[in-house]
């Protein structure tokens, strides 16, 4: 038995999703968090079902590839399958379009009225027993995020019905849902709330940009205080002070010396250029990066449940279209600052392959991930904040640089930015550490793996001399173009597997300030990690990765280039 | 008949016509834009921003040239005291 969990988007079916399965899926407020789908399982009446978090939808007709998805699910429905159909209760109207044709589908449909706690404070009054008369469903009224009507829920599954409905008309199904909510429901009006008051605020121009403006310092200066205070008082105590004499003791024991203590420690008391794995290994992402990644995910993960980013995307829209892309994108870029792959995967919901290859190039040259930029900060920030921003001021250039080149050369047009804008919601603590604690798990399995791997690599090529000789051969590039000792080799070699080692790698070679700036903007951009490189392969296809790809490397050659040539 | 760009904020207008292929019908319909649905207008376009519009107690954005597309029949200038709706 399939339990799909359908309706249209920012419902709160992840919510739902996570609340019946125990799985952890991200969910945020706003549409488009769900791009594929996920699986997770379900006892009921000591039968297992799977359940199926489908992403959200306003219709069975697609508009982008998030909705091929999800078509997709509801046309491979099987005797036996049910629906649940999420419905927010504060938009009924709207909702009820695609409860209608999937009605019409013939699959047993149980109701979730979501949000029902919202329903009262915007003067909606809606009236249950109206609107099973007209559905003919089981209808549970939900508070997904506080939990509130999951068990009825799950006891009501087995009750799913399937009225029998002929296939409508369009207008017919707006006919109907006209009477239905004609009677079952009644808005009335009333004041609004300040909480409505700033939902208004931070979405007009003329106060939002300079509220986005704010947010954005704010949400930076943040972050930054956050890693250097959990770096400088907590992980660099933890790791020089206690783990570091410590595990240098217990490796000695059996190996006092020779190539196992040099592979495990490394041989320099500082532990991001030792390059061992117990030291460097751990030490990059866990006590270097894992600070950021805590700190980054926090702020975003609390402006997502907020609702902030919708706004952030309307406000943006303007300067978007210039470079090829609407509001929406400016999200996956936001995605794309804590980890790239998110990122990529969240262009889905744009609705033109150029949108998405505009959208990826982007990502994978100007937008640095959260691991690198925690080194960029740590490595480049010794010299000054200022150099940080230089580096993500050029950063900045080529992305616009390339947008507009992109939109210029590039077939067709960027569709216009329409979408729904979700209410301020307070977070539900629970859900936001929870969300936050899934993230950092996802950094810690996918990163200290390669990490690890990357670090072995170079340990072994260094001890073989391959390093050397291919160190040699691209020699030139390094010295001649970007005006880099050529031991910078290494670590853009170990930049295909993780930017973080990468960048951890330019330490021991103590650059100039200007070699330091160069080396931080090319290991940005000459390519992405393995993980991105191959989502994007996946998601643009092969054809339009290796064009992205060809601008990555023109672009590292040519702009590297350029700051050597003009920095004196 | 006004559009829906040139129409002034915090006024209320009737859609009345959807100028544009079918497409661009099916978007309009998938957050419920539909000839005879009300709508009032937030904020006004900056440098062909996208417009905000209120429908039904949810705010949406629309794209610039959408909105043009969008015509509407003003009900009143100012909707925003003492007007209730029923859905």
């Amino acid at each position: 038995m399939k339990i799909l969990l359908m309706g249209n988007p920012n419902v709160g079916k992840s919510v739902i999703f996570s609340r019946l399965t125990g799985a952890h899926v991200i969910s945020s407020n706003y549409p488009g968090t769900t791009v594929g789908f996920t699986k997770g399982r379900i006892r009921i009446n000591g039968q297992e079902a799977e359940v199926i978090d489908v992403p959200g939808i306003y219709r069975l007709e697609p508009i982008s590839k998030a909705d091929e998805v999800a078509i997709k699910m509801v046309a491979e429905v099987t005797e036996g399958d049910v629906i649940i159909n999420v419905v927010d209760a504060t938009n009924l109207e709207r909702s009820l379009y695609l409860t209608m044709q999937l009605l019409e589908l013939g699959i047993p449909m149980i109701l979730a009225l979501n949000m029902w706690d919202d329903v009262k404070h915007k003067g909606i009054s809606l009236d249950l027993e109206k609107l099973r008369e007209f559905l003919q469903v089981p209808i549970i009224p939900t508070v997904a995020v506080a939990g509130e009507g999951i068990k009825e829920l799950v006891a009501n599954i087995s009750q799913a019905k399937a009225p029998k409905i002929h296939l409508h008309t369009e207008e017919e199904r707006w006919a109907d849902i006209g009477k239905i909510t004609k009677e079952a429901q009644r808005i009335t009006h009333r004041h609004h709330t300040f909480l409505e008051k700033l939902e208004d605020a931070t979405l007009i121009p003329h106060t939002g940009i300079p509220i986005a403006i704010l947010v954005l310092l704010i949400s930076f200066a943040f972050i930054r205080f956050l890693g250097e205070s959990l770096i400088h008082y907590v992980m660099d105590p933890f790791f020089y002070r206690f783990y570091g004499p410590l595990i240098i003791k217990l490796v000695k024991i059996p190996f006092p010396s020779g190539f196992f203590y040099h592979i495990l420690i490394g041989n320099s008391a500082d532990f991001v250029e030792s390059l061992g794995l117990l030291t460097s290994g751990l030490y990059v992402p866990f006590g270097m990066v894992l600070p950021y990644i805590f700190a980054f995910y926090l702020v975003l993960s609390l402006l997502e449940d907020i609702g902030y980013l919708p706004r952030l995307a309307v406000l943006a829209d303007t300067i978007m279209h210039r470079i090829g892309l609407h509001g929406f994108a400016i999200i996956s870029i936001v995605l794309g600052f804590g980890c790239n792959v998110p990122g990529a995967l969240s262009t889905r919901v744009l609705e033109t392959q150029r949108e998405k290859f505009i959208a990826s190039t982007l990502l994978c040259t100007s937008v640095p991930c959260m691991a690198q930029s925690a080194m960029i900060i740590g490595l480049v920030g010794k010299h000054g904040l200022a150099y940080v921003f230089l580096v993500y001021g050029i950063l900045t250039m080529i992305g616009i640089l390339i947008g507009l080149i992109l939109d210029r050369a590039l077939q067709g047009e960027s569709p216009e930015i329409f979408m729904e804008i979700p209410s301020y919601h307070i977070p539900h603590l629970g859900s936001l550490l929870k969300k936050l604690k899934m993230r950092i798990m996802e950094f810690l399995n996918e990163a200290v793996p390669l990490v690890l791997v990357g670090i072995l690599i170079i340990n072994i090529l260094t001890t073989v001399g391959i390093m050397n000789l291919i160190s040699s051969l691209a020699a030139p590039v390094a010295t001649r173009v970007w005006g880099l000792p050529k031991e910078v080799i290494p670590a853009m070699m170990i930049g295909f597997l993780r930017k973080d080692v990468a960048v951890g790698m330019l330490k021991p070679l103590h650059l100039s300030i200007k070699q330091l700036v160069i080396a931080s903007t090319v290991l940005a951009v000459y390519f992405p990690c393995v993980a991105t490189f191959f989502v994007l392969v996946k998601e643009l296809g092969l054809k339009d990765m290796a064009k992205a790809t060809l601008i990555m490397v023109t672009i590292s050659l040519t702009v590297g280039g350029a700051i050597n040539l003009l920095w004196r | 008949m006004v559009s829906l760009a040139e129409m002034k904020v915090n006024t209320t207008g009737v859609i009345k016509q959807l100028s544009g292929g079918v497409q661009f019908r099916a978007k309009m319909n998938s957050l419920n834009f539909r000839i005879g649905k009300k709508i009032k207008k937030i904020s006004k376009s900056i440098l062909n921003s996208p417009v905000v519009v209120e429908m039904d107690n949810t705010r949406v954005a629309i794209g610039w040239g959408m909105a043009k597309k969008v015509f509407l029949e003003v009900l009143n200038e100012d909707s925003s005291h003492g007007q209730s709706e029923c859905g």
